[in-house]
């Protein structure tokens, strides 16, 4: 009887009958990782394109359901004030107007996705920046809706508030969360080694202070979320979330104070994430408006909305001294972060302690000494974005080891080739390192950038940089719980592969990847292949689609699904045929085969397989724990959080305005070891999108508030994204690599493109001026300011 | 967003299909399109008319349809992303936007498309540079937009090869 049970979707199941890959060898001995990729390694275009291209793809400002009412948001002006009273009732008596929520409708639950709880979905008796969330309605229409807005009188007493992190650790600073006698909410405090004295080896020493800036992800479709509720009073989400079966479900249950069997997520196309659509407050937000208006409610930022209250990129200001042998042997790192968090805490915490560890496993550091302190400030919240803090450190490493070159006379590709982990390492955190191809992207850059000779002939305003980094492929430290992914694939009567897997695009071409990986696996075209969106009734857990964990985890997953399924249709067409071999079956043409002559399409062979089996479908149901991963310690850090990791480096070249301090970036080159590219165009396009994105926070993005905590720039007018006109030319380059334990050999790429462009920009901006730009965005003032600085030690000279 | 002081019948052709709608006077042709006429391939993004994502063409003009009134379109010809392929085939730039991979979250993409339609209705042949600036007004978060001028330039060539033959 065990037949049913083993077929059922993935979900209900208990059985043992799921596969492991393991590093070394596939279940069934299978030769896919050996064997000439049909699918696998072509620039197929996405699958999901037509309905991108044709308007025909729902995001969820798109989703419309009958009868749905119009939410919006009622903001704090005061960037910290107590609410001594609330009063809602003329607004709930406004015709029109469905439901008024304010904190005491929700569970009062305090949460985060860190492991300070420090935020409620409505402002419970405070409020700590402008835009924080106090009240929120739904109504017929837009107008109703704002007008019941004008009708909530908030009595606030208005507190005394701070905007930087100087002013937030003063002695007499306001305190912003009066559960701690001060504004610092997280401290990270490690050492490896003996740092003390290895500074006495060091026969060069150099020291930078530099400061980062905010950035928001700036997804172009603004936060949205639509939510009804069903006649067994259910709550149904349409959200474009990042992990719609992951925390985001378990979030809503919590702060509506529903069971989590309650929420049932559908995730919607997804217009841009970045790590924006990780931690959505819009989503527990619309669906409590939803529980109270016992209706359907759409909910949607605007752009000044979206800007002015969704988390940013954490700003930190870094200290970083290193020392090193005269071989350019870097002996010594000590390290001081301060990191702005804004007013709550999100993912804060972990961005902090990634900006302070991550890059420390890129070099053979063996002495090290790391604080870093996160403070709030009453502004907007920060989180999670591209990157999760490794922009920031290895700006602030790969800056300092420029410096650190230079004084010992050796060239900037040179010193890092001497340093880069390599195969086999187990860095200062105990991160085993696998496939590295970091010497080869470094070889890879300086060839294809000229290094040699732009940096020989380089004139005064014209500079050639670099930068390499390293990122993760998943992190196991995410939940104590479980790591990996899973997936199902379902063989149809007409021979169509349906993928299902809860770790769901978005807009990554994540369904791509996966639709490649069948479509090699069963030897069927990608038009036979559907993936399907996530709806959480209908597919596994799913942590989502962040850390660089898809292509590797789940990429892995739908594999495994894949080859199970092929395992059934060799099993059932065994049966099929007489033949009680499985062994010499093989899938060809859309059909399985036998080498005596027997031929049935996929589709019989599912449809067969079904009816044997009392119509329940021929499943495989596939999952990948990733190997040799444990969580990194909670004080020390110590412990290897990811399976293989993937590393780049790239190189830009400068031309500086010597009038305007305007920055033009002629060439930029990006290498990168992802291992073997599942789909090199969609990778090249992760390398080209991201250098952009990192362009915009090296040259552009930054947020100004007034002395109010008034964002200033919260358009995007004001809030400069690079436009078209703006972009260097771009060249990719990928490494040869290939990583065992990557499914067909690959690892991810998407956040790790960002990781090294602000360092690589501001290399090359020393390199053309003789002097670091050490504050970022490089903006004209601060360029023209390191001109006029140089020029004056000139002149002193 | 201001209250409306009263309704107004006007008539339009969208995508080749005639309408006769009566819209209040603060409606905008965004909502117009997004919220009456369940054309939601045409993206809310910012609402300002600083990102492209809403750019129709009105009377063969890209423009922000966020940033036009409804009332303001009457008696005009709208083209829209939905508008672009006919007959079930792919407009060339809908092709070419495919086949290089001009796109990832596709939520921009109706925007872009319609941007670069109206570039080469006026300019079949535009240079690097010129797709540049024309593009200028659409924000992609996503691609980098290097693909986007691929795309531009391969699907000129693709309309002028139709049009020799």
């Amino acid at each position: 009887m065990d037949i049913i049970i083993d077929n059922l979707p993935s979900e209900n199941i208990p059985t043992p009958k799921q596969t492991v890959l393991t590093p070394s060898k596939n279940q069934e001995g299978d030769d896919l990782d050996n064997r000439l990729f049909t699918v696998v390694g072509e620039s197929v275009p996405m699958v999901d394109a037509v309905e991108k291209v044709t308007g025909k793809a729902k995001y969820s400002t798109d989703i419309a359901l009958p009868n749905m009412l119009c939410g919006k948001v009622l903001r704090s002006p005061y960037s910290h004030a107590r609410i001594k009273n609330i009063d809602t009732s003329a607004a709930e008596k406004l015709p029109g107007v469905a439901a008024v929520v304010t904190w005491s409708d929700s569970s009062g639950i305090p949460f985060s996705s860190s492991q300070y709880h420090d935020q409620y979905i409505l402002a419970k008796d405070k409020v700590r920046f402008v835009g924080d969330e106090v009240a929120a309605v739904a109504a017929v229409d837009e107008q109703t809706a704002i007008e019941a807005l004008e009708l909530i009188k908030v009595d606030y007493e208005i507190l005394p508030a701070v905007y930087d992190i100087d002013s937030a650790l003063a002695e007499d600073a306001p305190i912003i969360h009066e559960d701690l006698d001060n504004n610092v909410r997280h401290n990270l405090e490690y050492e490896r080694g003996d740092i003390e004295s290895a500074w006495k080896h060091c026969v060069a020493v150099v020291e930078e202070t530099v400061c980062t800036s905010r950035q928001h992800p700036a997804y172009i479709e603004p936060q949205s979320a639509v939510v009804d509720i069903d006649t067994d009073g259910r709550i149904e989400v349409w959200a474009s979330s990042q992990i719609p079966a992951g925390e985001i479900r378990k979030k809503i249950a919590l702060i509506v104070g529903v069971p989590l069997d309650d929420v049932r997520v559908h995730q919607t196309f997804v217009g841009g994430a970045f790590g924006g659509k990780v931690w959505q407050h819009i989503v527990p937000l619309t669906a409590l408006l939803a529980k109270k208006a016992n209706q359907a409610v759409r909910l949607t930022y605007n752009r000044r909305e979206d800007l002015t209250c969704t988390p940013t990129r954490l700003n930190m200001r870094m200290r970083l001294k290193m020392g090193a042998d005269a071989e350019g042997n870097i002996l010594a790192k000590e390290t001081e972060i301060v990191a702005d968090n804004g007013a709550y805490c999100i993912n804060s915490p972990v961005v902090v302690d990634t900006a302070a560890t991550r890059i420390e496993s890129l070099y053979r550091f063996k002495n090290i000494s790391t604080k870093a302190k996160l403070v709030y400030t009453n502004t907007v919240p920060t989180g999670t974005f591209r990157g999760f803090g490794n922009p920031q450190g290895t700006f602030m490493v790969e800056s300092v080891m420029d410096k650190l070159a230079e004084k010992l006379g050796i060239d900037p590709s040179e010193i890092r080739k001497i340093n880069g982990v390599k195969p086999g390492d187990v860095s200062a955190h105990g991160w085993e390192i696998k496939s590295c191809e970091l010497e080869q992207c470094i070889d890879k850059a300086v060839e294809a950038s000229n290094w040699k000779e732009v940096k020989r002939d380089a004139q005064y305003g014209h500079g050639i940089g670099m930068a390499c980094c390293i990122h993760v492929n998943g992190n196991r430290s995410v939940s104590p719980a479980w790591d990996g992914a899973n997936a199902s694939v379902k063989i149809t009567e007409g021979g169509q592969a349906i993928v299902s897997c809860a770790d769901g695009d978005i807009g990554q071409g994540a369904s791509t990847t996966y639709a490649q990986i069948v479509a090699d696996v069963l030897n069927i075209p990608l038009e036979k292949i559907r993936v399907v969106r996530v709806d959480t009734d209908n597919v596994g857990l799913g942590f989502g689609a962040f850390a660089s964990r898809v292509t590797y985890l789940a990429g892995n997953a739908v594999k495994a699904a894949a080859l199970i399924a092929k395992q059934k249709l060799f099993d059932h067409a065994a049966l099929m045929a007489g033949d009680k071999q499985d062994q010499n079956m093989y899938l060809s043409d859309g059909h399985v085969k036998n080498f005596a002559g027997w031929s049935k399409p996929i589709g019989k062979v599912a449809e067969d397989y079904a009816y044997s089996h009392s119509g329940v479908p021929l499943y495989g149901n596939g999952y990948f724990t990733p190997p040799n991963v444990v969580m990194a310690d909670f004080k020390t850090k110590y412990g290897n959080i990811s399976s293989t990791y993937s590393f780049a480096c790239h190189v830009a070249e400068v031309e500086v305005d010597l009038e305007t301090g305007k920055i033009r970036i002629d060439n930029y080159v990006a290498v990168h070891d992802s291992g073997k590219l599942i789909n090199p165009m969609l990778a090249e396009g992760q390398v080209v999108g991201g250098v952009v994105q990192g362009v915009g926070y090296s040259i552009f993005e930054d947020y100004y508030f007034d002395r109010e905590g008034v964002i200033l720039n919260n358009s995007f007018l004001d809030y400069k994204l690079p436009t078209s006109v703006d972009i260097p030319n771009i060249t990719t380059i990928f490494a040869d690599s290939n990583e065992p334990t990557g499914p067909m050999g690959a690892k991810g790429i998407a956040e790790i493109t960002i990781v090294p462009v602000a360092a690589a920009i501001g290399n090359a901006l020393y390199d053309a001026l003789g002097k670091r730009v050490t504050t970022m965005p490089f903006t004209p003032e601060r360029v023209l300011a390191a001109i006029k600085n140089k020029n004056d030690e000139v002149k002193n000279d | 967003m201001k209250p409306s002081s009263g309704k107004h019948l006007i008539k339009l052709c969208i995508n080749n299909e005639d309408y006769e709608i009566e819209v209040e006077d603060n409606l905008t042709l965004l909502d117009l399109l997004r919220d009456r006429l369940l054309l939601t391939g045409t993206k809310y993004g910012c609402g300002e008319g600083e990102c492209g994502a809403c750019t129709v063409l009105v009377d063969g003009v890209p423009v922000n349809s966020c940033m036009i009134l409804a009332v303001k379109v009457d008696g005009c010809n709208v083209l829209t992303v939905e508008g672009l392929s006919q007959d079930g085939q792919l407009h060339p730039l809908q092709r070419a936007f495919i086949d290089v991979g001009a796109l990832q979250c596709g939520y921009c993409t109706p925007g872009m498309l319609m941007s670069a339609y109206a570039l080469l209705q006026k300019n079949p042949n535009p240079t690097h540079e010129e797709i540049k600036e024309a593009m200028s007004g659409n924000l992609c978060r996503c691609t980098g937009y290097q693909n986007i001028f691929k795309a531009i330039e391969q699907a000129a060539r693709a309309i002028k090869k139709y049009k020799e033959e």
